[in-house]
């Protein structure tokens, strides 16, 4: 039988790496925007007074390698040109009219050649300041030069041959009569500068105007000089040139040493000032002095540059505007700084306004699920040098926060509507112990206020409007009915026999109140409050709710109890409170909150206890029964249950330690986080500056804010300041390792940390002896001990185990490896007899000298009572790439080869069998006997070790030629691989093939371009596993993490559900237009330098996904024709209906 | 020269850009996101980009042709001017 090998692929969290950021007028003339590319999108802000607004996020059909503005002449406004990695060229134009903004592509095209080297500087892109023509150095030895003519249908891209084979930067100039580029080449003999003049006409370069031969070696960005300057500025690794043909200023400011300068800006449009940024995210401004010459004309007497303070290492930079620039990072978060012009107390001038999150690079990550509630959490390793990271993802809904009031110590909230005249609430009533306090909500000002009929000097238990224009407050005293209008009292209940009022219910129309295990049904009449009913229970009442049932109803026939002593909920009918139904929850856990609620027309009795844990069933409105029960984990705290609407649907809301919104999704209650720590209490408030919002109570402030609409992920980061490289989660423990790299540098002394960060700054730090069982450099001529003189200064790695905390993320402990070792895997786990759990760390030791590691350790350690023991060592002949425990053994990919290790009775790795057949074996991933290898450059493997004669065999290999970045056993059959072209291949083991031969050969069955490099695949799901079921047949999940900071999911489909979704795929890549015009199938056929092959086995869920986003009509359209099995395997027409909720329930496997 | 000089009159497009930027007490952003742009009218290209197809040899050997026809074709003029000027010198010389 053939196994499934329809496979379904979607973003859970789109790239956040940024490529490159321009800023001009693109939306209009008047408007000033910010434009960022983020791997394949781009991001429209708006700059404004509040800062960047956010206009649109723009797909494209490829990664972005340029993004450049431009204006023609005679335009108002600018024009975008972006090229992809994939040679697909744009140009790109926004008309925004009213609400409605739409990109036109006013131009496009490939612009690959079928033969030429591409260049190792990667794709350089530039525009003749006149708009006249576009620059490409795509090949080496070649310039493409695209005429910008406005009248011809066709643009016509032609090659010129350079003789500049190795450039490292191009640009055009300035102030000249023909298009003039000028070019850093490198040749045996150095670097130089080199301009080149172009003639349109006959597409050659017609002369070179000047040129300046051995600039600095390292030199490598030009800087054009617009005029009346013109020339260009070469940046240099310790030195900055001016030239202009003529004059040539040179400094060597020893400021910019330190690291290599990757980026700049331009702030005046005259030329004079520059940004600088290097790798050390130092910022730096460039300034040209000028002199005025006997003429009147200005020429560059000297160069200036500043340190202006640190920013996240940046890739790029843009100034927006008032000296606020917007720093756009591939390691770290991208920043919005405002330059000022005084030093703050640490001498920068620089201040950050804003931050915005980037997961990239995304090098390894763990799926955990930390508080044991079937939901995993992300835990990545992210970022690199001082913007390294761990960053914990979770899924969730996020609350918006709108306002925040600081109050400490509330017990209850409730919003009103008082007199307003309109629908609006006005006023929040605020609970504490002894008093209750009343805020009057006018626009945004808050004040407290009073009103004659409420008691303020006593706690409320509840309050709110009810019928005939009043309201109700209960205190412990009594009930009191309040009018609206008038706000005087006019009527109060007090239980007869003196007792405090303990716990209350209460709807627009009824209230149930308890004293003890004595119950009084109330009805609200004009100023009248009439008790209908009481009785007594058996045992004291924990919790009450009188709910309306049912859409557009106002009044109760049934009252929820919770009890304590016998821990049951019951139902009791209304008006004589009799029961109708008991359930025995069980345990020791007394319940705390109740609540009737009908989602999606189905009656639910939602109950939950003092632990955090809730009970739910389903309840018969007409005979008060119970079904279904089912329990789940909220928190860990008492639970307080309230209803609110959000976008005309019911929703709960859990106030615990662990805020969870309760919904209803194709009738399966759907439990998600809410991006807050905790939430103590929270009401619906929807007041004219804060419409259909919530007002949401912690322990010490209030917090009013909206609730998002979809699912999405919440990240929380824990800074290291060093490059974290690999992650293992060690569940007895309670901890992380993780293996990180910091930079330092060479001194007299010995090793100098560059910047303190967490391998310096942990609670306890040891050090392998670098005597140890090796002997290092033993083939070197460098001693490995204190450098030479010539060393000093230089950059050395070193790499460390961190141990971290599972709960505070506090680094309690940093191993550091011996110098030119370096961490290369890391795993927890228990081998053979022994009960203990270890962190197994695979080094190898780097010797620049070698090609390839001959050397490397496998070092055993146990954490246990806050100490690092290193608990076995064994030496291995070269580098471990990649380790996995094998049924209580230990496997070690090292070099070419895949090894498998005992764990003795006297604790000694004892080797038992090795693979040889492989270049280099990076990647391992094993399930039962098998065991899955990642090559460097030959695919994927499959071993299956053979117990009896203690060796393994090749059982099936795929031949193609991938250079592989990460693999995942999907099932016993089919295998997941990631190859550094930015594609994603399947593979399928063929036990059923006739011959030998053919079951040696893996099968391809499946290929995708995803456009994002893949750094690793892990098996797990964001989402709750156990309770948001769906109807979508998707089944097993792995998660991925790219280099440009993405996280996505590949799940397997059943292929009837293949074929509906790939047909839904081909309708929706008609519907919805390409902006470049690449087309969708061009997009995801898999790529590589040696061959194109269209896109199989995958349905692209990004694609997918933006259904919902498509307006009815264009819904309408999709959904026309589309069939699908519905019930009694009958096919079906599919309606609009149908197509949202099966793309919506697609949404929420991630 | 004062970095502070440096950072005088820094440019400005809109002055009031950025000054009501509210400083959050965490510098935590608002969760901000663009809306997502998904177009579903067609706007034919004004223009299309296309490689030119000859080989960059090619086109230089046919290039340096035609320069080489046309200068073989002035060469070819001037030779035949000087063959009549040197018939004409012949003729001149010619007894």
């Amino acid at each position: 039988m053939k196994a499934m090998a329809n496979h379904y692929v979607v973003s859970a969290h789109k790239a956040t790496a940024v490529n490159a950021c321009v800023t001009g007028n693109f939306t209009s003339p008047t408007e000033l925007n910010l434009i960022v590319a983020k791997n394949s999108r781009l991001e429209i802000y708006l700059v404004t007074p509040e800062g960047l607004r956010p206009v649109k996020e723009v797909g494209l059909y490829g990664k972005i390698a340029v993004m450049k503005l431009f204006r023609p002449q005679h335009e108002k406004k600018d024009l975008l040109f972006i090229v992809t990695i994939r040679y697909n060229a744009m140009i790109l134009e926004c008309i925004n009219e009213g609400n409605n903004l739409e990109i036109i592509t006013k131009a496009h095209g490939n612009v690959s050649d079928k033969i030429g080297k591409p260049s190792d500087t990667g794709i350089l892109a530039v525009i003749d300041p006149k708009a006249r023509v576009i620059g490409l150095r795509l090949y080496d030895g070649l310039l493409k030069i695209i005429p910008l003519e406005k009248d011809n249908y066709e643009l016509k891209a032609s090659n010129i041959r350079m003789d500049e084979l190795q450039v490292f930067d191009v640009e055009f100039l300035h102030g000249c009569a023909n298009p003039t580029i000028i070019l850093i080449h490198q040749d045996p003999n150095g670097r130089h500068v080199k301009t080149h003049e172009i003639s349109l006409r006959e597409k050659e370069f017609v002369k070179t105007p000047w040129r300046q031969d051995n600039v600095e070696t390292e030199a490598s960005i030009v800087i054009p000089v617009p005029s009346p300057l013109c020339g260009a500025i070469i940046i240099g690794q310790e030195s900055i040139l001016y030239h202009d043909g003529i004059t040539s200023v040179a400094v060597a400011p020893p400021i910019i040493k330190q690291s290599t300068i990757t980026c700049f800006a331009k702030i005046d449009p005259s030329g004079y000032r520059y940004l600088l940024g290097d790798m050390a995210g130092h910022l730096f401004m460039l300034f040209l002095e000028v002199e005025t010459n006997a003429d009147g004309t200005d020429v560059v007497r000297d160069l200036k540059v500043e340190l202006l303070g640190e920013i996240s290492i940046p890739e790029c930079i843009t100034y927006l505007d008032n000296g606020v620039l917007f720093i756009g990072s591939r390691m770290g978060d991208s920043q919005l700084v405002k330059l000022n012009i005084k030093q703050d107390e640490s001498g920068s001038y620089v201040t950050p306004m804003e931050s915005f999150t980037n997961l990239a690079p995304i090098l390894d990550m763990c799926v955990v699920d930390l508080e044991r509630q079937g939901q995993g959490q992300l835990v990545t390793c992210s970022g690199a040098f001082k913007e390294g990271s761990l960053r914990i993802i979770r899924n969730g809904i996020g609350i918006q926060e709108h306002a925040s009031i600081d109050l400490t110590g509330i017990k209850g909230m409730w919003a009103l509507n008082i007199a307003s005249g309109g629908k609006f609430d006005n006023t929040l009533v605020l609970s504490f112990v002894g008093h209750t306090i009343i805020l009057s909500l006018n626009g945004e000002e808050v004040e407290e206020t009073d009103i004659t009929g409420f008691c303020a000097d006593n706690q409320t238990f509840y309050c709110g409007n009810v019928i005939h224009e009043q309201i109700i407050q209960i205190t412990p005293a009594s009930v009191r009915l309040i009018s609206a209008q008038t706000k005087n009292l006019l009527s109060e209940w007090q239980p007869k026999n003196d007792k405090n009022i303990s716990v209350v219910a209460c709807n627009t129309e009824q209230i149930v109140v308890s004293t003890g295990s004595k119950l009084f049904y109330i009805e609200i009449h004009p100023s009248e409050l009439i008790l209908i009913g009481q009785t007594i229970l058996d045992v004291e009442v924990a919790c009450l709710d009188i709910s309306p049932l049912g859409e557009g109803a106002t009044r109760s026939d049934l009252v929820a109890v919770g009890l304590w002593t016998d821990i049951s909920a019951r139902i009791l009918r209304l008006p004589d409170l009799s029961e109708a139904t008991k359930d025995n929850l069980g345990g020791e856990i007394i319940p705390r909150s109740v609540l009737m609620t009908a989602f999606e027309g189905a009656n639910y009795l939602l109950c939950a206890l003092g632990d955090g844990s809730m009970f739910y069933f389903l309840l018969n409105k007409e005979s008060g029964t119970l079904t279904d029960k089912k329990k789940v984990i909220l928190g860990t705290q008492p639970t307080v249950l309230k209803a609110f609407r959000s976008l005309s649907t019911t929703n709960v809301f859990a106030c615990s330690d662990r805020p969870t919104v309760i919904y209803s999704s194709n009738h399966k209650l759907v439990f998600s986080n809410v991006n807050m720590k905790e939430v103590n209490h929270m009401c619906s408030l929807n007041a004219e500056a804060y419409p259909d919002s919530l007002a949401l109570a912690t322990d010490n402030s209030i917090t009013i804010g909206t609730i998002d609409e979809i699912q999405k992920l919440h990240i929380r980061t824990v800074p290291l300041q060093e490059s974290p490289r690999r992650i293992a989660y060690q569940e007895q423990s309670q901890t992380f390792g993780v293996l990180s790299v910091r930079m330092d540098i060479q001194d007299s002394s010995g090793l100098i940390p560059s910047r303190p960060s967490a391998s310096t700054l942990a609670q306890s730090v040891t050090i392998s002896s670098s005597v140890g069982s090796l002997s290092i450099g033993k083939s070197s001529s460098v001693s490995a001990g204190s450098g030479t003189a010539a060393d000093h200064g230089k950059e050395v790695e070193v790499h460390s185990l961190l141990i971290i905390d599972q709960h505070t993320f506090e680094v309690l402990h940093s191993h550091q490896l011996m110098q030119q070792e370096y961490a290369m895997s890391l795993i927890s786990c228990q081998l053979g007899d022994d009960n203990n759990t270890y962190y197994i760390v695979g080094t190898a030791i780097v010797n620049p000298d070698e090609a390839e590691p001959k050397q490397g350790r496998l070092i055993m350690f146990h954490w246990n009572d806050n100490k690092l023991t290193p608990v076995s060592e064994k030496e291995i002949k070269g580098a471990c790439y990649s380790l996995a425990e094998f049924n209580g053994k230990l496997l070690a990919s090292i070099n070419s080869t895949v090894r498998l290790f005992e764990w003795t009775a006297e604790k000694e790795l004892r080797l038992e069998c090795s693979h040889f057949n492989n270049i280099i074996a990076l990647y391992l991933k094993t399930k039962g006997d098998f065991i899955l290898v990642g090559d460097l450059m030959r695919s994927m493997i499959l071993l299956q070790y053979k117990t009896m004669e203690g060796s393994f065999e090749e059982i099936s290999r795929d031949y193609s030629p991938n250079w592989m970045t990460a693999v995942e056993i999907l099932d016993d059959e089919v295998f997941l691989g990631a190859e550094n072209s930015r594609n994603m291949f399947v593979c399928q083991k063929d036990s059923a093939a006739t011959t030998d031969e053919e079951r040696l050969q893996m099968q391809l069955v499946g290929q995708i371009y995803i456009g994002d490099m893949i750094n690793v695949l892990r098996h797990g799901s964001l989402v709750m596993q156990n309770l948001g079921e769906t109807s979508t047949p998707t089944s097993g999940c792995v998660l991925f993490g790219t280099v440009g900071g993405a996280i996505g999911l590949v799940t397997q489909i059943p292929p009837d559900f293949y074929d509906f979704l790939l047909e839904l795929q081909n309708k929706l890549s008609v519907v919805i237009k390409s902006v470049g015009k690449i087309e969708h199938s061009f997009w995801r056929s898999f790529h590589t330098d040696i061959k194109t092959e269209p896109c199989e086995g995958f349905i692209d869920g990004d694609l997918i996904e933006s259904f919902l986003d498509l307006s009815p009509s264009k819904m309408k359209e999709v959904a026309s024709g589309l069939q699908f099995v519905g019930e009694g395997n009958m096919k079906q027409e599919c309606t609009v209906a149908d197509l949202v909720k099966i793309v919506e329930d697609l949404t929420r496997i991630h | 020269m004062a970095v502070a000089e440096f950072l005088k009159g820094l440019p400005s497009f809109d002055e009031n850009n950025f000054t009501k930027f509210h400083v959050d007490a965490n510098n935590r952003s608002p969760l901000k996101r663009p809306s997502v742009y998904v177009p579903t009218k067609d706007f034919p290209s004004e223009q299309v980009i296309v490689t030119e197809k000859t080989n960059i040899l090619l086109r230089y050997l046919h290039h340096h042709w035609e320069k080489k026809k046309k200068r073989d074709h002035t060469a070819a003029e001037i030779e035949e001017q000087i063959q009549v000027r040197k018939r004409a010198r012949i003729d001149y010389n010619t007894p």
